[in-house]
């Protein structure tokens, strides 16, 4: 299908599916934001409540892309805080707490992310925001839930990649658990809490009923544990770590090239294997009885793996890709991220996103990845300055006057 | 919070939030299914469309929990199937395809993972089900979206995640790029369908227009990718892998203990101080080099080495406890064995139990988000192959027993 004739359905000036919904963030780090972010990006207007003078943790680590302000230019914090708006709001005053509720009282959507039993001290938990928003979709992210024996405990990234199963298989066989590159414990987390508020979004519709939703960073990722559970409680299969093989089926690994780069390649029907074969210019082995079933091959991965490792030692990444993709063979170079940003077909995806920032100037980042043909979805806006939106939330949305703004502004509440 | 407090307001009975929601799924193997599944595991109704006789490709899939009933027991089919009910039908010749259109009309969301163009071959693609429903949610998966130059290029798991940038940045520096041990990409591109269907849904709500939505696994993939685009775009730095340690700070949050791996991880000064205590460095709480965010990441090496030094003469089960009471972020790095004696694991109903006619009971993971008032579970085992043929076509498209057996002989259905 051609670009042209997916959208060809699509509304002018769409923000995507979920313009006109309204979300408030008292997130800090990544999890809680990426919640955050899966919703601005299909279009929710999204106000994230952020630390007065210093802002939260993510805007202190670097690295920094060049920018006239060190407070505004983490990397971290421009990729995944694009597309809302901040309001600087000190939570722990008594005056803040009444100015959330205030701007609660006028939301869809309210998510955080601190440890559970933190916003409830300060009289911001579902109870108390249920109170002022009777139908509120109220979503909490942490390590462990809400509830549960080790609720309490603080959690990062690596703990929900730990014990969610994750870490444990991911690795070499003979070396230590490994982590997976991408902060997937954090990550996952923030997808399942879009995902919570959606589904909880569905249910006030049809009701008008609002929830409490509880997603914890370990169940998010024993959520994608494939076989793990049923594995070790009924087939007698505990699930370990094998490198980037496949346990079951050869050719399925990475190969090294000449170039010192590596490629993937993944060949399972017979047939596939005949077309390798002929292709490696190892006839012999189409029919050679270590090699010749899937159930063979899986049999004999070192020997597979060895033979497949020979062949594309002699070729360059490219060549390998371009003969195998000849003979409609499944296999792919490993980008990094220069050849990402290189890649045609990302860039017609518009998977590399383009905004301005006003300290930082033009900024690329990755675009939203649902496509919807009727709402497109887009990166609008960079990642809000510390406080950017003051003015318009205080002042617009909760009609607070000027002198009011500038006294929250010396206490140091906003 | 106790489990009791937060589900106060609990419905009794409830099927989850999406109840009520009715999805047809064209799908094979993972990703489709996954959509499916995470739709199904909140409440929705899902109808799985599958092969006749045959049934689809992840049925093939080993280990199998009984070895004379293979088509019904792989443990790979029956986790991303789960709650779903499943019909026969062929879509490959128009009989089938006839009925496919009908059973459309009567549902909310189309999930489909064929390979670019096969529906639209069919007759099945979003303009033909739009004639028919036309405010219907047709969601398509696949490696690399429905448009773009490499739309028709097959793909499994890995693909997605070696053209997304995640093998290129996981494993170690002297190694080779390495895939996450699960089928990462195929799990997340399923929860992006699952996403699209649900922001599209909304959208529906307020204006009763459906749309197509179209997911490809290398967009899914750098949903998740962090600064990945930036550092490469702004600051000429190519993410490396550096094995566990986070790049490029260089914490490294895995941990030898005398007899296993744990996790340990500092970010804030506070808690580096309260190691400090624990491992008897108080010294490093004022060092230059470690005091402050900013100079332990210059200085991760030594951060990463005192910490090493500290555990590898104690077993995890006397490092673990005085992280929790020092408040520190620790834990253990789970097996699924481990996982399934968890009591954590199983006060949250991530442990589920169904009946499966074949196979008895079995254990599946349960459902990860939790609703106070409209709880989801994990409901009912994967379905046997047509084991709703009866429901669905005379239930709910009213065809009389006559038809069905005619369908059956013509292996349509």
């Amino acid at each position: 299908m051609r670009k042209e004739e997916f959208y060809r359905g699509a509304l002018p000036q769409s923000l995507g599916p979920l313009e006109g919904t309204r979300v408030l963030e008292a997130t800090t780090s990544f999890a809680g934001p990426m919640a955050g972010t899966v919703l601005a990006d299909l279009g929710a207007d999204v106000i994230k409540v952020d630390f007065p003078g210093t802002g939260e943790v993510i805007r202190q680590v670097g690295p920094f892309v060049p920018s006239s302000s060190k407070l505004e230019s983490s990397a971290f914090h421009l990729s995944i805080n694009r597309n809302k708006k901040c309001i600087s709001l000190d939570l722990r005053t008594p005056e803040g707490r009444e100015l959330f509720h205030q701007l609660a009282a006028q939301m869809d959507v309210v998510i955080e992310n601190f440890k559970p039993g933190t916003m409830e001290k300060w009289g911001l938990g579902y109870p108390a925001i249920r109170q002022v928003r009777p139908n509120i979709v109220y979503v909490s992210i942490s390590g462990y839930g809400q509830f549960g024996p080790n609720h309490p405990k603080p959690s990062y990234d690596a703990v929900g990649q730990a014990t969610g199963g994750l870490m444990y298989v991911t690795g070499e066989a003979d070396g230590p658990p490994t982590r997976a590159g991408y902060g997937m414990g954090d990550a996952l987390a923030g997808w399942q809490g879009a995902i919570g508020a959606l589904a909880a979004l569905a249910h006030r519709s049809r009701t008008g009923e609002g929830q409490h939703v509880d997603i914890s960073q370990q169940e998010s990722v024993l959520y994608c544990s494939t076989w793990g559970i049923m594995g070790a409680a009924n087939a007698d299969f505990l699930w370990k770590r094998s490198g980037s093989g496949n346990p079951i089926v050869a050719p399925y690994n990475t190969y090294p090239c000449k170039d010192g780069e590596y490629v993937f390649v993944a060949v399972a029907l017979d047939a596939h294997w005949a077309r390798l074969c002929k292709l490696m210019g190892r006839e012999d082995l189409i029919d050679d009885p270590r090699t010749r079933t899937v159930a063979d091959r899986g049999k004999n991965r070192p020997f597979v793996d060895g033979v497949v490792a020979e062949w594309t030692r002699g070729l360059t990444v490219e060549e390998v890709v371009q003969r195998m993709d000849e003979a409609q063979l499944v296999v792919a170079p490993i980008l990094n991220f220069r050849q990402i940003l290189a890649d045609p077909h990302l860039e017609e995806r518009e998977m590399i996103a383009s905004v301005d920032h006003p300290a930082a100037g033009p900024l690329k980042l990755f675009g939203v990845a649902a496509k919807f043909s009727r709402t497109p979805a887009r990166v609008r806006t960079p990642a809000p300055m510390l406080g950017e939106h003051n003015e318009e939330v205080y002042c617009g949305l909760l009609d607070l006057g000027a002198e009011r703004l500038m006294a929250l502004k010396e206490k140091k509440v906003i | 919070m106790k489990k009791e407090e937060f589900y106060e307001e609990a419905i009794p009975n409830s099927q989850g939030p999406l109840e009520g929601i009715r999805i047809l799924e064209a799908t094979t193997t993972q990703a489709g299914p996954v959509a499916g599944a995470l739709l199904t595991d909140l409440g929705a109704e899902s109808i799985k469309v599958d092969a006749p006789m045959v049934g689809e490709m992840g049925r093939y899939i080993p280990p199998f929990l009984n070895e004379e009933n293979r088509l019904e027991t792989s443990i790979y089919y029956m986790t991303y199937n789960r709650n779903k009910k499943c019909i026969t039908l062929t879509l490959n010749r128009p009989e089938g395809q006839e009925v496919f259109r009908e059973l459309a009309s009567h549902v909310d969301i189309i999930i489909q993972n064929y390979k670019p163009g096969t529906m639209e071959k069919w007759g099945l693609g979003y303009k033909a089900i739009q004639q028919i429903k036309p405010d219907i949610i047709y969601v398509s998966i696949s490696g690399f979206g429905q448009y773009g130059p490499y739309h028709t290029r097959p793909a499994y798991d890995p693909l997605g995640q070696a053209m997304s940038g995640l093998m290129s940045i996981n494993g170690y520096p002297d190694g080779p790029p390495m895939k996450t041990g699960g089928p990462i990409a195929d799990n997340l591109t399923g929860w992006q369908g699952a996403l699209g269907a649900l922001a599209a849904l909304h959208y529906k709500n307020r204006t009763g227009k459906g749309q197509h939505v179209d997911v490809s696994m290398v967009d899914s993939l750098l949903n998740v990718s962090d600064w990945g685009i930036p550092l490469a775009a702004h600051l000429g730095q190519v993410w490396q892998r550096q094995g566990n340690a986070y790049y490029p700070i260089g914490l490294d949050p895995v941990v030898k203990c005398q007899d296993e791996y744990i996790v340990l991880l500092v970010a804030i000064d506070s808690h580096w101080a309260k190691l400090c205590k624990l491992m008897g460095r108080e010294e490093l709480i004022e060092d230059p080099r470690t005091k402050g965010m900013i100079n332990r990441a210059q200085n991760a090496a030594l951060v990463n080495q005192v910490i090493r030094d500290w555990a590898i003469d104690k077993p995890a089960a006397q490092i673990l406890p005085a992280l929790e009471e020092a408040e520190l972020v620790g834990s253990p790095i789970l097996n699924f064995q481990q996982i399934l004696e968890n009591e954590h694991i199983r006060e949250r109903g991530m442990i589920a139990e169904v009946e499966h006619p074949i196979c008895g009971k079995v254990n599946l993971y349960g459902v990860a988000t939790k609703y106070s008032r409209t709880p989801a579970r994990t409901r009912t085992g994967a379905p046997l192959l047509g084991e709703h043929n009866q429901e669905i076509y005379e239930g709910l498209l009213g065809y009389s027993p006559e038809r069905m057996a005619q369908l059956q002989e013509k292996r349509v259905i």
